[in-house]
């Protein structure tokens, strides 16, 4: 990234609309499917909350606040080398089809995308680095890295923080650390994830075992399986639970062991799968390319199941390989607004799982 | 049927689980409302149950000794006890001192410590940079003496980072 085309490109475009434009034509670094543990760990994030002394937090402030806090934040970004090409996107100059293709990117939260009123992005052109100004705090900072890279995200992540705390005057207690509206972010206002793809230990149904395995390791898994079937995209994000009495080092020490573990029991899981239920993994990963070649109307929601399973087939053998870059890139590019952009219209429900299934057959070339 | 836990009316098609330690949460959603909280998107973020969780911290659970007298009102934000107890988000960074002593208590339940380790802000570095390990030797012997062996545990490996990490530095090593 940081060729002199890039940066005239991200300049002369001003305004929120043109950086949208930019991101478009740009997916984010940390789709590639690189790093280690990728075929397993998809993502690693860290996310630092930050507010500013002497303003109240967005969510109780008018908006002159709130809109000095888009400006203090501006400047300290446009005077420091911390967000080199960084795109600057005010939300309220944003259709809410646009907010959400950010929200897709993850470039924003869901509640900034419905509160869109003096709050802003700013992010560089590869999407890795990015800060979120008036959503739950002042400012959320975020790195996000491909694969299980915590300390590489960590360290992008905090120096970030050491140039704008050199220009902000964060809000911070020698109690209580840095304060944030809410008390589970108070202290470090840290928050470590990392997205793992566990469909072995899933189809083994051995996910809540692994999980009371971590019992009292002051971490969070969240997962969403829908009722009846077991396989819905099989994607677990796991952060800490914790953020105040705790060392920054700690908590990455923390998941990252957990990370760590995760990997080794999923591996092992589908070395156990491939060798104790053949047919079922079999008959799973070819029903889903069967369905990726011939359903009709796919949801986002399906689609996640059905690419869990493909993705399992590939890096197992059983499928020819595919692209894991592909696979990930489309966890972002067929969601409803990326695929409306695309598109060049707004889509119902039913033109849009159409347009999503012949999508993403002609994308994965199955 | 089991209907969704936000609106009450379709059936829930997605089950969300959420484990704190033991504890499971279970939350039943319909589509619309997995689609609105960004649950159709596989990286979206997920709604926060802590913030019903810190409802269920603060009011009942605080005990009345711990808890602040009175109907008390934050001078920074306006916002009053019984606005941080319906939403769980406090207004200003003033708050803080407002409501301490809730506070104290209510952070203590959430993390297990109320008292913050991690890093400072650039401004506030220098001397404070490096905490006083003696400080945190009697500390462990205190937390040790009232049996909360979390917190020993926890210092005791803060300790043991820091010896190391000093032990380095003295050998000129980063
Ligand atoms: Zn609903
Ligand atoms: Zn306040």
């Amino acid at each position: 990234m940081g060729s002199d085309e890039e940066d005239k490109e991200a300049q002369a475009r001003t305004g929120a609309n043109a950086a949208v434009a930019v991101l478009e034509g740009r997916l984010c670094a940390w789709l590639d499917g690189s790093g280690p543990e990728a075929d397993i760990i998809i993502t690693s994030r860290v996310r630092l909350a930050r507010n500013l002394q002497g303003l109240r937090f967005p969510g109780a402030a008018p908006a002159e606040e709130r809109e000095s806090v888009c400006s203090q934040v501006a400047a300290a970004i446009a005077a420091s080398r911390a967000l080199p090409q960084s795109l600057h996107l005010r939300l309220d100059e944003l259709s809410a089809l646009d907010r959400r293709f950010l929200m897709e990117r993850r470039l924003v939260s869901p509640q900034s995308a419905e509160r869109p009123e003096h709050a802003a992005v700013f992010a560089d052109l590869a999407q890795t680095l990015a800060v979120m100004v008036n959503e739950e705090d002042h400012l959320r900072l975020q790195a996000i890295a491909s694969g299980l890279q915590i300390e590489e995200a960590w360290e992008a992540v905090r120096t970030l923080d050491d140039e704008l705390g050199e220009r902000l005057d964060y809000a911070f207690s020698e109690q209580f650390g840095y304060l944030t509206a809410c008390p589970t972010n108070t202290g470090t206002g840290m928050r470590v994830s990392i997205f793992a793809h566990l469909p072995a230990l899933a189809l083994l149904e051995e996910v809540d075992k692994a999980l009371k395995e971590f019992a009292g390791s002051e971490i969070t898994v969240r997962g969403f399986y829908g009722e009846g079937s077991r396989v819905q995209g099989n994607i677990f994000q796991i952060s800490n639970q914790l953020t105040l009495g705790r060392a920054e080092k700690a908590i990455i020490k923390r998941v990252r062991g957990i990370a760590e573990r995760v990997v080794a029991l999923e591996r092992e899981a589908r070395a156990r799968l491939l060798h104790q239920r053949p047919l079922r993994v079999r008959d799973l990963v070819y029903r889903a390319r069967a369905l990726l070649q011939h359903a009709q109307l796919i949801s986002s929601l399906e689609l996640m199941n059905l690419l869990s399973a493909v993705r399992v087939g590939s890096e197992l053998g059983l499928l020819p390989p595919i692209p894991r870059r592909r696979l990930n890139e489309l966890l972002v590019i067929a969601l409803p607004a990326h695929l409306q952009k695309r598109a060049g219209k707004e889509m119902d429900n039913e033109e849009r799982d159409a347009y999503r299934a012949q999508f993403v057959r002609e994308y994965l070339g199955v | 049927m089991i209907v969704c836990d936000l609106c009450g009316v379709n059936p829930a098609t997605l089950k969300l689980t959420q484990v704190i330690n033991d504890e499971h949460t279970e939350l039943h959603l319909c589509k619309q409302c997995a689609e609105e909280k960004g649950l159709g998107i596989p990286f979206g973020a997920l709604p926060s149950t802590f913030g019903a969780m810190i409802v269920g911290f603060l009011g009942a659970q605080v005990p009345t000794s711990a808890r602040t007298v009175g109907s008390l009102k934050c001078a920074g934000c306006g916002i009053t006890k019984e606005d941080f107890e319906r939403t769980g988000l406090l207004g200003c960074a003033q708050c803080y001192e407002t409501f301490r002593e809730d506070l104290k208590f209510i952070l203590r339940r959430i993390h297990g410590s109320n008292k913050h380790i991690g890093m400072r802000p650039p401004s506030l570095r220098g001397a404070m940079e490096h905490p006083d390990i003696e400080q945190l030797r009697r500390q462990l012997q205190e937390a040790v003496a009232k049996e909360e062996f979390e917190e020993a545990a926890r210092l005791r490996d803060l300790i043991t980072d820091l010896e190391t990490q000093r032990g380095r530095s003295k050998h000129g090593e980063r």
